[in-house]
């Protein structure tokens, strides 16, 4: 039996630091709360080079360091970081314990032992481009593991347990003050000084929590862990701290969540169906919007291309105080695609374009035509692309004639003069003179039982000075609706 | 002339022996079915160039041939896009099936229309791009910058997409071949099978660089 432990240090920190790319390489410490007599209780490594320790009040820790960011704990931050910690350990093993805050325990049983400094290497590795530096132990106990965690520098595997236990300060042991003032009269300081000691004498000067803590810094207790449940469903949430108006600060957040949520998709072998996004707006309103991804994708770069496009448009009344989101899952796709089948070269460049389309032109003016279920001339609608273009039907057996086409919209208004034979000339902005051959008059009426219903009267012309145009007469007005071309 | 031509050539060289990672022009061509195109361009349209259709009348055919490609990718199963400069696509005109692999942007004024050129040309799905920009004034189509045409061209030659420029106005300073569409079709011809106006359009070849580079090569 082995487990592994996997710690963050300074968690609370961390969690924060990841979510402000502001943060990065400048001295921040965090306050116990946002009251005036909050103490520091955290600080980073540059903040602590600059003399700011834990127990420091605001204005002593800026006094120390001018430059220091002063932050509160982030509980959603904190969540967030906490489920990319397990998502870490779940590519390890299925049975992991949620320990403490920034603390995992792993259980290695069915493992081989000799790859798994290797992968718990690997872990770590899979931690820092998620903004976190985490410490690894691995040890015959998850207490060993631990202390193993606690006093490692990167990673460490215990295999000698005496000789790793014995120079360990006794405080790792976690003893109560009252022990911790009588061990250090008695000049024990270390694990190894206090397991010298005889067990049973110890308990009889110390009590029942003298002989825990002697067992403790002998890594004696060994406990089953509590196995977490991996999360079923697919989602994150964050709140911000200041509320921001520009884009770079909400997209960096944005992929940090996406990022997570890649992982713990990987883990389940599952890949994102739908993305949800909202934001949360300072004027307590929200921002929704859903996205359907061409090809299902654990890839976060492909998802977070889609997500950024969108914004990169969007405007919002009020700044961005937090936003969630939730993906909605699938199993990959395991099909090969036919020979002559004709999808989509890159699929999720395809739905990019058209999602910078739509937000140049208005989501409206974007799509493949699609015919409406009536004759009233030039209604149409507009549909998404289809992820196949399927093959064609046989052909009509009428073949097409004449020339397309091309509408004025909307229609120009005419003056024609007509004779019994038909229009004679006409007058607009596209088409003017006298028209040398006519054909018409094409009634065409529709939506009779509806008050908009509609009537029109259709000629075909041909102008002296050359050009085909489709004149329309609606009651008695004229227009030049399109260009035969 | 010739010298420039020479100069034109030992520059190419040059840059294929400076630049040999640069992959070369595609030779592939989308046939249009149109004898005066076909004929005239080596087999149909380039890929990974412009090829612009000036109609210099109305009713010259300019959107014959826009409906012809659009068939001719349709039955490909092939993707294609129309910037619509001024949305005078008529959807009517075409039989439902044959608009399935449309990408119709609809655009209202010229920049919109640019702007979307050259968001499409970025996109590798693209078998055919058509930009559409005939219902504007000449005046307005001269405001578009020389460079932006350049740069589609640059873009497109990147992949294999097939480029149709429409215009009223020799425009695109970039088209490999310019075609001119001189002559209007008669009223009677709208009775006409489509298939016998392809045959029946004229098109008058004014640019073709395929040409020189073949001469030059």
């Amino acid at each position: 039996m082995s487990y592994a432990v996997l710690q963050i240090p300074d968690f609370a920190l961390q969690a924060l630091q990841r979510t402000e790319a502001a943060l990065a390489g400048r001295p921040v410490a965090l306050l116990s709360d946002a009251t005036k007599k909050a103490v520091v209780v955290e600080a980073c490594a540059v903040a602590r080079a600059a003399g700011v320790e834990a127990g420091f009040s605001a204005p002593q820790a800026m006094a120390r360091c001018a430059g220091l960011e002063l932050r509160v704990r982030s509980p959603s931050a904190e969540q967030e970081a906490e489920a990319v910690l397990l998502a870490v350990a779940w590519s390890l093993s299925p049975r992991v314990e949620r320990t403490a805050p920034g603390t995992c325990t792993i259980d290695l049983q069915g493992r081989v032992p000799e790859s798994n400094l290797l992968h718990g290497r690997e872990a770590l590795d899979r931690l820092r481009p998620h903004g976190l530096g985490a410490t690894l132990g691995i040890a015959r106990t998850p207490l060993l593991a631990g202390y193993a965690a606690s006093t490692a520098v990167l990673a460490l595997e215990v295999n000698d347990e005496p000789a790793f236990l014995a120079p360990l300060p006794v405080a790792l042991a976690q003893p109560s003050p009252a022990l911790a003032a009588i061990l250090a009269s008695w000049g024990i300081r270390t694990c190894g000084a206090l397991t010298a000691l005889p067990k049973g004498e110890v308990g009889r000067r110390l009590g029942a929590e003298g002989l825990a803590l002697w067992e403790r810094a002998a890594g004696l207790p060994d406990r089953p862990i509590q196995p977490a449940v991996p999360p079923e469903q697919f989602a994150a949430a964050m709140d911000l701290e200041h509320a921001v108006e520009t884009l770079e600060p909400l997209l960096f957040v944005l992929r940090r969540c996406l990022d997570r949520l890649a992982l713990q998709l990987g883990n389940a072998g599952m890949v994102a169906d739908r993305v949800s996004l909202s934001l949360a707006l300072v004027d307590e309103t929200a921002h929704a919007r859903d996205f359907r991804l061409p090809e299902p994708t654990a890839h976060p770069e492909i998802i977070f291309r889609a997500l950024h496009t969108h914004l990169e448009s969007l405007h919002t009344a009020a700044p961005v105080n937090g936003l969630k989101l939730a993906v909605v899952p699938t199993r990959p796709l395991a099909r090969q695609r036919g020979l002559f089948e004709t999808g989509l070269r890159d699929p999720h460049g395809f739905t990019e374009t058209l999602a910078r389309l739509g937000a140049l032109l208005g989501a409206d003016r974007v799509g493949t035509p699609a015919r409406e279920a009536t004759h009233r001339p030039d209604t149409f609608a507009l549909e998404a692309p289809p992820a196949l273009v399927a093959a064609l039907p046989p052909p009509s057996v009428l073949p097409a004639l004449g020339l397309p086409l091309r509408r004025f919209r909307p229609p120009y208004p005419a003056r024609v003069e007509i004779t019994a034979e038909g229009p004679v000339r006409v007058e607009s902005h596209p088409a003017r003179g006298f028209i040398l051959r006519a054909r018409g008059p094409w009634k065409g009426s529709g939506h009779w039982w509806k008050p908009e219903a509609w009537e029109r009267e259709e000629w075909d012309v041909e102008l002296t000075g050359g050009g085909l145009y489709r004149l329309v007469r609606l009651a008695t007005r004229w227009f030049v609706e399109g260009l035969y071309d | 002339m010739r010298g420039s031509i020479e100069n034109i050539a030992v520059l190419r060289h040059l840059l294929a022996d400076r630049f040999p990672s640069v992959p070369a022009r595609s030779a592939t061509v989308l046939p249009t079915g149109i004898a005066a195109l076909d004929d005239a361009a080596g087999g149909g349209l380039p890929a990974g160039a412009i090829t612009e259709i000036v109609s210099t009348q109305p009713s010259s055919g300019g959107q014959l041939i826009l409906l012809r490609l659009l068939e001719v990718v349709r039955a490909a199963r092939g993707r294609a896009a129309l910037i619509d400069g001024t949305d005078a696509f008529d959807p009517d005109s075409h039989e439902p099936a044959q608009l399935q692999h449309l990408v119709w942007a609809r655009c209202r004024t010229l920049e919109e229309a640019l702007a979307a050129a050259d968001i499409l040309a970025h996109d590798a799905n693209l078998a055919l791009l058509m930009l559409d920009l005939r219902g504007f004034e000449p005046a307005d189509l001269r405001q578009a910058p020389a460079a932006t045409w350049y740069r589609l061209q640059r873009t497109i030659a990147r992949g294999d997409t097939v480029m149709a420029v429409f215009t009223v106005w020799p425009l695109a300073d970039s088209a490999v071949l310019r075609f001119r569409l001189p002559q209007a079709f008669a009223l009677g011809q709208l009775q006409d099978p489509q298939a016998k106006l392809w045959q029946e359009l004229v098109a008058e070849k004014h640019r073709s660089r395929l040409q020189l580079e073949k001469r030059t090569a």
